[in-house]
């Protein structure tokens, strides 16, 4: 049998994934509604669902920053960017903030809790703030 | 839209199943295009071109509509 490469009916097989998708996931948030309802939020949220449902919202939000364009046509030339450690500093900062609170706030964590913390606010700000770094700079490139 | 692919795949004397298997795409895609129902992208449109021996202009040019 010949494999087909026709071109309208892998569009097709998209549109169905799609549809199959959105099926998806209105099942995840009935699942999570009634766990809510019956037990609580938060025994809903420690449903290995409730990971499946945020992962996947957060790689959708992810792809579809790729696919945005901008909403406001920016008159003045593009300003130079910031250099790459700044950006890095900037995430270290936010994480130190958040360490030194987990120790002296109504948390009172121990030392190496805070650490962890910090170190995973640090992690996460970094991954966003890089991105939209390479975002900026490929819009730049592009612009010249 | 409108195309002349219908036209062109006669005169070579091709059948919609031999168009659509010398382009790579099924014969229902080929009939969809005819009649103006499936929108195929560029590269599609080219690869008909060339099994017909036509080019882009003959098979899919329509003057604009004021």
């Amino acid at each position: 049998m010949k494999i087909i490469k026709d071109e309208r009916l892998q569009l097709q097989n998209l549109k169905n994934i799609r549809i199959a998708f959105i099926v998806q996931t209105i099942g995840i948030l009935a699942i999570l509604l009634y766990e809510t309802l019956t037990a609580g939020f938060t025994q809903a949220r420690e449903n290995p669902v409730w990971l499946v449902f945020m992962l996947s919202a957060i790689v959708l939000g992810w792809l579809n920053l790729r696919i945005s364009v901008d909403t406001y046509e920016d008159t003045n030339p593009p300003k130079k960017q910031a250099p790459y450690y700044r950006v890095v500093i900037l995430s270290l900062g936010i994480g130190i903030v958040t360490m030194l609170l987990a120790i002296l706030g109504p948390d009172k964590s121990n030392f190496n809790e805070a650490l962890l913390v910090g170190a995973i606010v640090f992690a996460c700000f970094l991954a966003t703030f890089s991105f939209v770094h390479f975002l900026r700079k490929k819009q730049v490139e592009d612009s010249e | 839209m409108r195309n002349n692919v219908k036209m062109a795949r006669i005169q070579s004397d091709l059948t919609q199943q031999q168009l659509a298997d010398k382009v790579g795409v099924t014969r229902q895609t080929i009939s969809l295009i005819e009649k103006g129902k499936y929108n195929p992208t560029l590269k599609l449109c080219l690869e008909i071109c060339y099994a017909v021996n036509q080019s882009l202009d003959q098979l899919f040019w329509n003057d604009q509509e004021e």
